[in-house]
Parts: C-alpha cells; structure tokens; sequence
C-alpha cells in the first residue's frame, strides 16, 4: 500500500448567503495516491468546484470551511497557518481553471509570469529562470518565443498550455484541474487532453481532474468519483464506475449522456433537478428524482457499501437486508 | 416539391474598419459559398468547431443577416427579395432557439408576456384567448401545468426552464422551421436530455422542420437526420447520420468523430486518438486550396494549389482531393 498524497477526512464547506447556510460540500472523504489522476464528475451545483477549491483555501469571503481535515504531506492544511499554506499553493498542489484569461494578467508578456511563479517560490537560482521557462514552454508544446508575447496574442489552446506550464513551474506533486477543457473547441481538447496523458507519464504527477464531461473522465481518470448535492455518492475505478455504475444517480447521468450520445432522443431516465442545498432533501438526497427510491430512502441516510476492489456506492440498494 | 430551405452558394463578408493608418483590413470570410437544402420534415444538423461559420450562418438562414452574394430561399421565396425583408415579413414561419437562455429573455417580462409577445406582434391571438394559447405553449414544452408559470419571472426559473420557455416562444406561431443555435449547450447533462427529447416530440407534433447548429457531435447524432460540417466558411462534407458516423469521409470529419470524448472508457482508450495538429486558421487570411490541408494528416501538394470541388461519393457530398480523381 502506497500511503496517500491527499486525504480528505469529513470536509465540510458551506456558503453564508442571505437566504440560508447552503451545504455545498457535506462530508467528503476522499484519497489520492501519488501519481494517480482521480475524477471528480458531477453537474453543476454539486459541489465539485467548492471541494476543489476547499482543498488549496481558495475560498470567496462567504465560503467557510467548517470541518474536517485536509492532509497533505504529514500536514492539515485545513489548520495550516496563512503563510505555511502559501508555501504549499502553487509549489506542492497547483491549480488549472477553465478560463486562463481570468487567470492570466493581461498587461505582462508570458515569460514574466511563469517567471513570476518561480520567483514566489524560488525554486530556481535567479540566473536559470530564463532556461527554466524555455524547458517548461517546450514540455507544454508552446513554440520558441511565445514568452515574449501577451495572452491576448494567443489562441484559447495556447493559453491553457500556458497557464499548465505555470502549474509545473515548481514541480509539484499534485495538480487541482477545475474544467481544464470545458472552455476549448473539441479538438483543442483532445490536444490538452494528450498533453496531460504525456505530462502523467513523464512526471508522474497526480491529478484531480474535476468535469462535468463522464467523456474526458473516461479518458484520462484512473479513478472516478460521481458527486451529488455536496457528497460522494459512488466511487471507485473508471472501468466500475462508468462502465459497472451501481449508483441509480451515476446510473441516470450516463444513461442521459448515451441517450445523446448513440440513442435517439426518446429514453431520459432522470428527471427533476438537483435539490436546493440550504435544505437539502432528508435521508437520500438523491431519492426524491430517483426510480428505486424506497420508504428508507427518504427517512435515513444511505451506508457506503463496498460493492467490490473498492467500488463503493451510497445507496440503501447496495445495502445487505 | 421543392425544399423547405434552400442555401445556394451563400457567401458572406465581415469588413472590417480601417486601421488607425487608414489602412483597408482584409475582410473576414466567415461563410464562402456554401450550399444545402432542408428536405420539410428533417432535422439538418450543421456541426463545426468556433470559427467555422455556423453561427453566421444560421442568423442568415433566420433572416437577421443579409448575405454577401447567394441566395437563402424558404418555401420558393428568397429571404432577401423585394417583398421579404427578414423572417418576420414571414408571418413567423422560422422559429430561433439560441444558446444562451439568460440572455434571450428579459429579465423585467413576466413568462406571459415573453411567450405571447410573437402571438401580439403578428396579431395573432384574439382578446382574452392569448392567456389560454400561453398556457397551451407552456405545456407542449413540459412546463406543467402552464398556469403556475405564467407570471414567473425568468430569474425564479432554472436554466432548462428558461430555455423550455425560449422554446415555447419560438413556436408560438406555429413555424415549420426552427433555426436552434446550440439550444442545450448551456445546460447540464440531464437537463440536456430532457430538452432533446422535448425538441424531438414537438417535432412530431407540429410538424417541425429543425436547422440545428452545433459543435457537439454527440447530440447531433441523437436527433439529426442529416449533417454538414463546416470547416473555415466551407462545408466539407453532407450526409446522413448513419452514414456519417460509419462511413465519415473528408479527414476533418474523421479527426472531429475521433476527438469527441465517449464515456465508455474501454473503448475509449482502446480507439485511435484524433488529434488534429494546430489550431483552426484565421478566416481572414485563410489558406489556399483546400483550407484544411496545413492540418490535413493526408494532404498532398495539390491540395495546397487547387481547391477541391464538391463530388458525390455513395451519397455523400464532400469536398476532398481524395476523392476528385486525377
């Protein structure tokens, strides 16, 4: 056994907003072991970004986390003091987000801030910084003289390789994707797609993919994690969990996908939205849109069972009688 | 009969301004002489990535852009003769579905006033029955019963019944074409599905003919009949959709079918990667012959001299040197 990169143990992280306490992430556990690339999928609302986000302490002011431990590295970074947790961000985790525009400065050339990355951590002696961003340009397949030049210069593409070679700068051992190719034309994601394929392969760096999309999860997960209303309700291998799902949620998500996918438009097999998560629904909070729900359902709340080699789904089921 | 919709060698331009220097800029070619027809009754899907031309396209075909030179024609008529000017000279035959179901409706009208705004302006409902019409509409797109939503605000609706209601408005006055621009594109997964099958059952129930554009390959085989993929302006290649997905056969369409993420992760990782090299090439200097071939896996020297003409291979139209002989 492997001893874990990141564990999550009961995260819990809620929004104060005006009209109520919304319970986006409610008691997430969750593991990722060195060198592996664990999927977060789920639709909007669900929470995924938030837990994403709780990890690194990227919160907005109304976001509190209020429970639960964060260990990396023989360390909690849920306790971790302001500096500390600075030293860990973008060094030891790093992060891509969907929109690289949002993220890059729009008034400094390339070079500058990868550059900039490197200087925060100095991870690098000042007088290799120029080679340092050359190598890291190239490992992200950006041509020669791309650091000379602004975002607004570049494709879509461009600047998430960009904004990845940024998240390697300083080596680090686990990278946060948020959505990393929602935002990109299908080709253009099956060309970051092979550069974090490659990427895995040379660095063996760990990845937490979080998408909405069950296609980019089949394609580069290893383990998959299907999240509904602030909580993990099925997990395990991308081969159980996509192709074997026991969760009814998991189960309705792909059917809606396939539907689209090879079907005609006729079958949809989940109806309903997602619960309001400043209430959300009592026992399973699946079980008001689910097809199997039961009296149980709606009075307590479901068990984890291991459905096997780690398959684990929420659901009363899975449960022995 | 003739088609419903007829695009005959349709071309269009963006000028652009000046430079600061006075300097003419090259304009953009978004659309350069495409051509297709809508058989009443099919669904056309025209598929291609950003920058393809799709989008310029579909607000011609809806009459809310004049082209450069061709002709758009609905039933026989051209929607830019004399007599015509735009969809609504129509009397409302071309419904519009867009994309964004935050921005198509406004945020100050109640979903009554939204709704039954097509039926006021073509005069269409009579006193006291616009209500009941409304309501009607309302519940043809699942939003049951209709009542309850009628003096919602589209801020209280989520995003798939927002675009129920943008539906329920495009087909208000009974078009026989509906022009969807990316209608489900914004939305989640399972919100998507029960959008398309509520568009395929209004299909069957009015009689709808559908013109619906997209970059996603995976909807487009759940409810097309037919498909165009554009590539920079042109389309490459039209087919049905059986055909297309067993049998794709300009080199684009192989690659775009290939890069499409399935969720099956076994045959996933098992398929052949398509990754196209590069990126997709400015419109306003595209290359010369075919405007694929810097990125074509396949390209031969003619390819960057002469552009390929449109040639029938077992039904199939596709514009590729592969098949033109010589």
């Amino acid at each position: 056994m492997t001893a874990p990169l990141l564990e999550l143990r009961g995260l819990r992280t809620v929004f104060n907003l005006r009209h109520g306490r919304v319970r986006a992430v409610d008691g997430v556990d969750l593991v990722i072991k060195p060198g592996r690339v664990v999927g977060v999928v789920g639709e909007s609302g669900c929470g995924k970004s938030t837990m994403a986000h709780s990890i690194i302490r990227l919160l907005p002011h109304r976001a509190e986390l209020v429970n639960g431990s964060i260990l990396f590295g023989g360390r909690d970074l849920a306790r971790l003091a302001p500096e500390e947790l600075r030293r860990v961000r973008g060094r030891e985790i790093a992060m891509i987000f969907q929109d690289p525009l949002t993220y890059l400065n729009p008034t400094l050339r390339i070079g500058t801030q990868i550059a900039e990355k490197i200087w925060a951590h100095d991870t690098e002696p000042r007088e290799n910084v120029g080679a340092a961003i050359a190598t890291l340009l190239r490992e992200v397949g950006l041509p020669v003289g791309v650091e000379e030049g602004y975002p607004h210069e570049l494709s879509g593409g461009m600047r998430q390789r960009v904004l990845i070679a940024i998240a390697l700068a300083c080596g680090p051992s686990l990278i946060i994707a948020d959505e990393p190719t929602s935002a990109l034309d299908v080709t253009t994601q099956a060309q970051i797609l092979e550069l974090f394929r490659a990427l895995q392969r040379s660095r063996k760096t760990a990845f937490l993919l979080i998408t909405h999309d069950l296609g980019v999860a089949a394609e580069l997960c290893d383990d998959v994690c299907v999240m509904y209303a602030g909580q993990i309700v099925e997990r395990g291998s991308v081969y159980d969990v996509l192709e074997r799902p026991g969760h009814p949620y998991t189960q309705g998500l792909l059917a809606s996908v396939l539907s689209i996918d090879e079907f005609r438009a006729s079958v949809v097999t989940l109806d309903g939205t997602p619960p309001d998560l400043t209430d959300p629904p009592a026992g399973c909070r699946f079980h008001p849109r689910c097809p199997h729900a039961t009296a149980v359902c709606a009075e307590r709340v479901p068990p984890v069972v291991d459905v096997g080699a780690g398959h684990e789904v929420m659901c009363w089921l899975k449960a022995a009688p | 009969m003739a088609d419903l919709l007829e695009v005959d060698d349709v071309r269009k331009d963006f000028a652009r301004p000046a430079t600061f220097f006075g300097r003419r800029a090259r304009p953009v070619l978004a659309v350069d002489g495409v051509t297709f027809n809508i058989a009443a009754g099919v669904t056309f899907g025209l598929v291609g990535e950003s920058g393809s031309g799709k989008t310029t396209l579909a607000r011609m075909c809806l009459g809310l852009l004049p082209p450069t030179s061709g002709a758009i024609r609905f039933m026989g008529q051209d929607l830019f003769g004399a007599e015509h000017q735009g969809s609504r000279a129509l009397g409302g035959e071309i419904g519009a579905i867009f994309q964004d179901p935050y921005s198509a409706l406004n945020p100050r009208k109640r979903v009554r006033d939204i709704v039954s705004l097509p039926l006021r302006l073509h005069g269409a409902a009579k006193n006291g029955q616009t209500t009941e019409r409304v309501v009607r509409l309302l519940e043809a797109v699942s939003l049951t019963p209709g009542s309850r939503y009628l003096d919602r605000y589209p801020h209280e609706l989520s995003g798939g019944q927002r675009q129920r209601v943008v539906i329920a408005r495009a087909i208000a006055l009974r078009p026989r074409l509906l022009v969807a621009d990316e209608p489900v594109s914004a939305l989640d997964m399972s919100i998507r599905a029960q959008i398309l099958k509520t568009l395929a059952e209004l299909k069957k129930t009015y009689n709808l003919t559908y013109l619906y554009i997209t970059h996603d390959l995976g909807v487009v085989r759940s409810i097309c009949d037919r498909i165009g993929v554009m590539y920079l302006g042109k389309l490459v290649e039209v087919t049905g959709v059986e055909e297309l997905y067993a049998r794709p056969r300009h080199p684009y369409t192989k690659l775009l079918l290939e890069a499409n993420p399935i969720p099956r992760p076994t045959e996933a990782r098992a398929r052949p990667r398509g990754v196209i090299k590069g990126e997709i090439p400015s419109p306003s200097s595209p290359p010369s012959g075919c405007r694929f071939h810097p990125r074509c896996p396949v390209a031969e020297p003619r390819c960057a001299r002469e552009e390929p003409n449109v040639v029938n291979v077992g039904g199939t139209l596709v514009a590729c040197h592969l098949y033109t002989g010589g």
